[in-house]
């Protein structure tokens, strides 16, 4: 392997986590922990920049990947602990875009639960309403949230 | 909030839409398993209906008497909490709205009876 290449596959690798880990912010500790900092832009950060922090994410592992593995010349594979660190990158981010809600149940700290607690039921303007009106003698809370 | 106050005369609707780019896909139905009261009821908003009906995000203040805002939405509402009083018909404003709602839950357990 030339030192270069290695180097790439490397940083490739450390790339991908760290704009992994900033796509994050949202559902990671740290998002709150910057937003009671007082930062009142982390959140407008985030959710701006998460869909082209994915993407770098997964084009910086793609890089490693490719360094790694589909060019003669690299040995990368044999070393294990960077290969075992490139394995784990492309877990994370594979599974925070196919499974981003136990990904991110995981890493604020909690078993994600697969038993559902209630029915999750298509939104119909009608029903919503009618639900709502129904219980007029009760205090209700509408809570409008992202599943991720 | 809802477990400390398990005698609390609230109904929760909980609305779930799809707002970043790791919302591609219908959650399952475990994802009802965050708010797990059963006063709470969910609903899945794939086409951000709810938001459109309180006017999106530039329309916030008009919703409720009282508001706490930490983050600017874009267009969509979301990360958002309202508290309707009894009696409040749907149309009306509602007594407090908070977003995002983690950083203000103090306020939403104060709201609750």
């Amino acid at each position: 392997m030339g030192p270069t290449s290695g180097r790439t596959a490397v940083i490739s690798t450390f790339a991908s986590l760290a704009s992994l880990l900033a796509a994050l912010t949202c559902c990671l500790p740290l998002g709150t922990l910057l937003l009671s900092a007082g930062s009142a832009g982390a959140s407008l950060f985030s959710e701006k920049l998460r869909p082209w922090l994915l993407a770098l994410s997964l084009a910086a592992l793609v890089l490693a990947f490719v360094q790694t593995y589909f060019r003669g010349r690299c040995d990368f594979r044999h070393r294990r602990l960077r290969t075992c660190l490139q394995w784990f990158s492309a877990t994370v981010v594979l599974g925070m875009l196919f499974m981003p809600r136990y990904v991110s149940s995981l890493m604020a700290g909690r078993l994600p639960s697969f038993s559902a607690a209630s029915d999750l039921r298509d939104f119909d303007e009608r029903q919503f309403t009618r639900d709502f009106d129904a219980a007029l003698s009760q205090t209700r809370i509408v809570l409008l949230l992202s599943p991720t | 909030m809802l477990k400390a106050n398990p005698r609390a005369n609230v109904r929760v609707f909980v609305v779930w839409e799809p707002v970043l780019l790791t919302d591609w896909r219908r959650p399952p139905a475990s994802q009802t398993s965050y708010v797990p009261d059963r006063r709470a009821a969910h609903y899945w908003d794939i086409g951000r209906r709810l938001s459109a009906l309180y006017g999106g995000s530039a329309n916030l203040d008009a919703l409720a008497e009282t508001r706490h805002k930490a983050f600017r939405m874009k267009n969509v509402v979301w990360d958002t909490a309202l508290v309707y009083p009894p009696g409040a018909r749907w149309g009306q404003p509602a007594k407090l709205l908070v977003a995002p709602v983690v950083d203000f839950r103090d306020d939403l357990a104060k709201a609750i009876p």
